[in-house]
């Protein structure tokens, strides 16, 4: 197998990171609006500021649904263009060029879905490729970036230096709590049988 | 980062207490668990002729191997492990390491000490802080404290960037 080009490859990995992100992240963010409700029109109107990105955005959201429209309107005047060609067609069926140009429009349109379809597998070949790609990548820089740390000799240093440190503070309060214990148990001693106080040293 | 340092001071009744207690907790648990690995060895080979108790000769050797333990600690870290817990340390009265001489009389002196309903050990509650054994070994148990070394100390006085 021929080995795949490293642009090719980074297209496949960008385009899986894509789709990983928004279904992994999408129901995240849906909860999210769901408890952060809207804000009112009337109060985003008042922010004049942020006028211009409020249009930006919104002209970005309406961008599918102006194509679809645009779409429909194409098809309906297509439609009526060649309701009118055929009809020309049949009143005209002498001239033989009209169907010849007819017939090479049909084939064009016949080519043009069928390249539609090729890069629309193309494209869901490509999707789910990605998204394979990409999940096994995340976990190997998961993996990788956990074995790093983990592995690292400063942090290592750092956990032992704050255990040593821990166990220390803990082993010095034990044995200054003894040797307190140490002088009232003497203490306690000497009241008992009356023996005079003398440095132990 | 810190060191031990032997101090001056002689240590009293209850931190030599709490110390032997962990060391008798230590061999406790190291002799009961050699006890059950050989008993366990000698049911899996069971098969075998069947001459000796293996628990009985560990049981028998039990104040010997008490006697190497607290021996060989004193003569080589001039400590036990529960002695090193509390902070503590067999020293001579000048300071220095015991011999194992010295070390074997002190382990012989605990018997002496014991043998009187252990009163050779209430001595330690004295002015002195010396048991019958430390007096017969011509020993002492001082404090081991911490102290930072003088590269940290450096290092905590440098003044930040």
């Amino acid at each position: 197998m021929r080995p795949m080009a490293s642009g090719r490859l980074l297209f496949r990995f960008a385009i899986g990171i894509m789709q990983l992100s928004a279904q992994r992240f999408g129901s995240v963010l849906r909860a999210a609006s769901a408890t952060h409700p809207p804000v009112p029109r009337e109060a985003a109107a008042e922010a004049r500021a942020s006028r211009l990105r409020d249009v930006a955005i919104g002209s970005l959201a309406a961008i599918p649904g102006a194509v679809t429209e645009l779409r429909s309107l194409v098809h309906a005047r297509t439609l009526r263009l060649r309701r009118l060609a055929r009809r020309y067609v049949r009143l005209r069926s002498d001239l033989p060029s009209i169907p010849r140009g007819l017939a090479r429009l049909e084939l064009w349109q016949a080519r043009a879905v069928e390249q539609l379809d090729r890069l629309a597998e193309s494209g869901q070949h490509e999707q789910a490729a990605g998204r394979t790609l990409a999940a096994g990548v995340v976990k190997r820089l998961i993996e990788g970036g956990a074995h790093e740390v983990a592995e690292s000799p400063d942090l290592k240093r750092v956990i032992q230096e704050q255990s040593q440190g821990i166990a220390g503070a803990a082993l010095t309060e034990i044995r200054n709590r003894s040797a307190q214990a140490d002088d009232a148990a003497e203490s306690l001693a000497r009241r008992i049988l009356g023996i005079r106080r003398e440095s132990p040293a | 980062m810190s060191e031990e340092v032997v101090t001056a001071q002689r240590a009293g009744f209850m931190s030599r207490f709490t110390a032997f207690v962990l060391d008798a907790v230590i061999l406790t648990v190291a002799l009961r668990g050699a006890t059950w690995f050989v008993v366990a060895s000698d049911k899996t080979l069971r098969g075998f002729h069947h001459l000796i108790d293996p628990a009985a000769i560990i049981r028998a050797l039990v104040p010997a191997l008490v006697a190497v333990y607290l021996t060989m600690f004193w003569r080589l870290f001039g400590q036990t492990p529960g002695k090193w817990l509390m902070g503590l340390k067999v020293v001579r009265p000048g300071g220095g390491p015991l011999t194992f001489g010295r070390a074997l009389l002190r382990c012989a002196g605990y018997l002496l000490s014991a043998l009187p309903a252990y009163a050779g050990f209430i001595w330690i509650l004295g002015p002195r802080r010396r048991g019958w054994h430390d007096q017969i070994a011509g020993t002492q148990v001082v404090y081991v404290r911490r102290r930072p070394v003088e590269g940290a100390r450096a290092l905590a006085r440098a003044p930040s960037a």
